[in-house]
């Protein structure tokens, strides 16, 4: 067979090599990372443009006699007179396990200094997302380690969930603390030997960020030792803009290539208000027609195209996932403007980040109340459902007796009982960054709170008493806790072998 | 109408029978606009129409440069190439010699390029190597 093979493809190449034919155009306009040019009548949307030195474009605007065009790296050996070849071949980017580890351009080229990527194979960066029928529901969780998220917006393999807040609020820690949260699980799950274990691969994309934030990004995760199962795509603000618009549909393609071998991905998009920015840039400089926000028309299918191609395949079509966490910045908490609304509506469900929560030293700073997911409970450990089903509505009701209470001294016994179990819930749910939480340990630490072992405890001593009955579980509780892993459901005898846990422990704690 | 969009009409009415350019017919569409055009219109429309015809005129010429002098044997094999690829019944054909080619034939009609010469080959080599 293979002789066969390579019959044909040394006719291929043959004619190929026969007939080098290529459409060419001049640059007739350069500015701004955007080129026009005149020929080039073949060329197709979306189609790599090749320049002298190695500069590639992407033919973006196919007019009746100009093409325009927006240039990849660095343009400043170009000028006008210049010639442009059709290449024939869609944008695309090296993909592959080869990656992980690697900090890499909106090319996938490598910009860590470790040598070059040894990438098989190529996917384009622009790929239609897949349809109705490969497609499953969202039937397995991707466990953040944050408490909050874990308990009260779960998140599935294959969901969009977005990530929103004012800027500094947390938003880059949450998709960092669930990446080294995948890296945690991967180690020990692969260390299991478990051959049903399904490791996560995460890609980090950093769009117009400063390139400080993102050195600072990278040792954060090589300090965690989780670097080895990560991506990372840095398209930084010292970029043009066509690297800004290009770098999310790279890390997704690269997260695509998991999805259709059969593997769990997640990609997390920092962040597309930037990217929503890069894409306004280029559209205004190749004319095109502006509207709300001075953003063009496409600005929705900018993120709807990028975001539907992120899924959860069937068992048919290999059973992969490709999760996405996009982040998005608002102004003021705004969230009405165009961009958040619009991928607001795009994902399954938002993360919301409040600046006065943050400033009240409650972090993460999560607004349980406007924060949802809208297919995650589904993909919940029914463990997690046992003890965290009606917390979300507890906390609620908390916090609008909270805000009652603070114009009155004299409350009645019903309601103080509520607002010192939120407060206490409140203290519970606070964790600090980069220190995620194993599903276990969550659920042993909720199941405690909801059967009333942390009641007697004062709350600002609730911290201390949380991560003593923590370090407690791990050294006594070790084999429980791996039970609540393996049978992912609380049975009697497992809440009993809890109840001694908590009993035990709170001998211990004063 | 605006003058691009006359200028685009104007083109339509300069090809002849056998789809190309016509050298009565452009100066008809000259006179034409000489005479029925204002003084402020005229000079917009002729640009227009120039800026329209130049790429037209490429398309109907073939530029083959070579490395040396090849036979008219040879010449006529490359004629014959080039009229099966741009399926024209007719092109003008213009020869010349350009040495920096290093070897081998590149033709040039309107924005198609076919190139088979040294010198591409060691650019794209020099491309790769990068």
């Amino acid at each position: 067979m293979n002789e066969i093979l390579n019959e044909i493809s040394r006719r291929i190449e043959k004619i190929e090599g026969e007939n080098r034919k290529s459409n060419v155009g001049k640059i007739v306009a350069l500015a701004d990372g955007v080129a026009r040019l005149n020929g080039l009548s073949e060329a197709m949307y979306n189609e790599m443009i090749s320049f002298k030195d190695g500069v590639f474009g992407i033919a973006l605007n196919l007019g009746e006699d100009e093409v325009g065009c927006v240039l990849l790296g660095d343009v400043s050996g170009l000028n006008e007179g210049d010639e442009g070849k059709t290449t024939g071949k869609l944008l695309s980017v090296p993909v592959g396990k080869g990656l992980l580890g690697r900090v890499v351009d909106v090319l996938g080229r490598p910009i860590d200094g470790k040598g070059e990527i040894a990438a098989s194979e190529y996917y384009p960066v622009e790929k239609i997302a897949p349809g109705i029928l490969p497609r499953r529901a969202v039937n397995q969780p991707l466990q953040t380690g944050i408490l909050e998220v874990d308990a009260m917006i779960p998140i599935g393999r294959g969901q969009r969930e977005l990530i929103i807040g004012d800027r500094c609020t947390g938003k880059t820690s949450i998709a960092l603390d669930t990446i080294i949260n995948q890296a945690r699980i991967n180690r020990a799950g692969l260390a299991s030997g478990d051959a049903s274990f399904r490791p996560v691969y995460s890609i980090y994309v950093a769009i117009g960020q400063k390139n400080a934030n993102i050195a600072r990004t990278i040792q954060l995760l090589e300090a965690q030792n989780a670097l080895e199962y990560v991506i990372i795509v840095a398209a930084a603000a010292s970029e043009n803009a066509a690297n800004l618009y290009i770098a999310p549909y790279s890390g997704c393609a690269m997260g695509e290539w998991f999805m259709q071998n059969g593997m769990d991905a997640l990609v997390v998009y920092d962040d597309l208000s930037k990217h929503a920015a890069a894409y306004r840039q280029v559209s205004l400089l190749l004319k095109r027609p502006s509207g709300r926000e001075a953003y063009p028309g496409d600005v929705f299918y900018l993120h709807s195209r990028l975001l539907e191609r992120a899924a959860r395949l069937n068992e048919k079509s290999g059973n992969g996932s490709l999760t996405a966490l996009p982040i998005i910045e608002t102004q003021q908490g705004d969230v009405s403007a165009y961009i958040p609304t619009n991928v607001i509506s795009i994902t399954d469900g938002q993360i919301f980040l409040e600046t006065d929560l943050f400033n009240q030293g409650v972090r993460p700073a999560i607004s349980v109340g406007i924060s949802v997911s809208r297919v995650g409970s589904s993909a919940q450990m029914k463990a997690f459902k046992k003890v965290a089903g009606k917390l979300k509505g507890e906390y609620a009701q908390y916090k609008e007796l909270a805000a009652f209470a603070q114009f009155g001294s004299d409350l009645d016994a019903r309601t103080k009982a509520v607002l010192d179990k939120g407060d206490r819930l409140v203290e519970i749910l606070k964790q600090k960054n980069n220190s995620p939480k194993a599903a276990e340990t969550q659920i042993a630490v909720l199941w405690a709170l909801q059967n009333g072992f942390f009641d007697t405890v004062a709350v600002a001593k609730i911290s201390e008493a949380e991560s003593s009955f923590e370090n407690f579980a791990a050294l006594r509780g070790k084999e429980t806790l791996a039970k609540i892993l393996k049978e992912k459901n609380l049975s009697e005898t497992l809440e009993a072998e809890l109840k001694t846990l908590c009993q035990d422990w709170r001998k211990t704690f004063a | 109408m605006n003058p691009r969009a006359l200028a685009k009409l104007l083109l339509k009415e300069s090809f002849s029978q056998d789809a190309n350019l016509d050298f009565a017919r452009v100066s008809a569409v000259c006179e034409y606009v000489d005479a029925n055009l204002s003084q402020t219109k005229k000079l917009p429309v002729l640009r227009e129409y120039l800026k329209l015809v130049r790429p037209e005129l490429s398309r109907e010429e073939a530029l083959v440069e070579l490395s040396g002098d090849i036979g008219d044997a040879s010449f006529e094999q490359i004629k014959l190439f080039i009229l099966r690829e741009t399926a024209k019944p007719k092109l003008r054909f213009e020869k010349r010699v350009k040495k920096s080619l290093l070897g081998g034939v590149r033709i040039t009609c309107g924005d198609n390029i076919w190139e088979r010469s040294a010198k591409s080959s060691l650019e794209s080599l020099k491309a790769a190597l990068k």
